[in-house]
């Protein structure tokens, strides 16, 4: 994504097409989950590119935080206990009806 | 009886014994009704989300033959009571991927981008960070919304995600793929905004 030596290997239409590839699959690459030649591919022409390596670190960590969002003290402090009980009891009644 | 496996939860329910209702809302309660918050956004919705979820939930527990795909399970319960309440809504906007191209994408002259990516370590400031990726995930659309709550946030597979919402797993890629960036971005402007008053976030300002 910026004038590195990678990407210079690349003609223009090359490195945009390069780079929206990348940007497409950057959750696959983040979660190791995209094919190995592209990964490769990936680390040679964008290894040393600053802003691919920065937005995809943060990438990374907006993942990292959106599961600690689940983690149970984040989200039992969704729940309002009085309310949460109040429709325990309604089902609860609707069930023995 | 909250020591209990699911397979055994799912037994007493199924027997009808004393305290099994409250074992079910005592393990998956809260949970689901966190989801149902941020689905829907405001409180009341949430709650009538929750007590269907709930109802129908407990009602078809007695019919489900696998107790490993209870969780999956109930949030496809959970999922389907949220569009039900947001059926009379407009279709949820899509998010595109040209939104998050970095200044100078088109010329690859891409200037350098902030890493925050070293999230702080104070338990204030990323509690203060969760409140506000909270804040950015209600704003998404609903279908990115319920994708990358289940994915992300509550932890399912891609593919128990994909059953969760009975849509295709390229579907759930591709939904959960544009949450991420679009919460990624928001947390950026998050920084910058946060840079000049106070290090919120750690790394390179």
């Amino acid at each position: 994504m910026s004038e590195n030596e990678g990407l210079k290997k690349l003609n223009r239409e090359e490195r945009v097409a390069f780079c929206r590839e990348v940007m497409e699959n950057l959750s696959d690459l983040v979660e190791g989950e995209a094919p190995a030649d592209f990964c490769e591919r990936v680390d040679e022409i964008l290894g040393d590119c600053q802003p691919f390596n920065a937005y995809r670190n943060t990438l990374e960590a907006t993942i990292d935080l959106a599961g600690e969002c689940g983690d149970t003290e984040a989200e039992f402090a969704q729940v309002d206990e009085d309310a949460f009980l109040r429709c325990v009891e309604k089902v609860r009644g609707k069930l023995s009806s | 009886m909250a020591e209990m496996t699911d397979e055994e939860l799912l037994e007493a329910v199924k027997r009808d014994d004393p305290g099994a209702f409250d074992a079910f809302v005592d393990r998956y309660g809260r949970r689901l009704m966190a989801f149902g918050v941020r689905m829907c956004g405001h409180h009341e919705d949430a709650e009538d989300v929750f007590q269907e979820t709930l109802l129908k939930a407990y009602q078809g527990l007695k019919d489900l033959r696998e107790p490993k795909a209870l969780r999956t399970w109930l949030y496809r319960v959970a999922a389907n009571a949220c569009r039900m309440k947001r059926r009379k809504e407009k279709p949820s906007r899509e998010i595109s991927l040209d939104d998050f191209k970095p200044a100078g994408w088109d010329d690859t002259m891409t200037a350098e981008i902030p890493d925050w990516s070293a999230l702080p370590d104070d338990a204030t400031e990323r509690a203060e960070l969760r409140t506000a990726l909270e804040e950015e995930i209600s704003q998404l659309p609903p279908d990115y919304r319920l994708v990358l709550l289940l994915r992300d946030v509550e932890g399912l597979s891609t593919q128990e995600t994909a059953d969760a919402l009975q849509v295709r797993v390229p579907a759930v890629k591709m939904r959960l793929h544009r949450a991420r960036m679009a919460l990624r971005s928001q947390l950026e402007a998050f920084h910058a905004a946060n840079a000049g008053a106070k290090p919120v976030m750690g790394g390179a300002a």
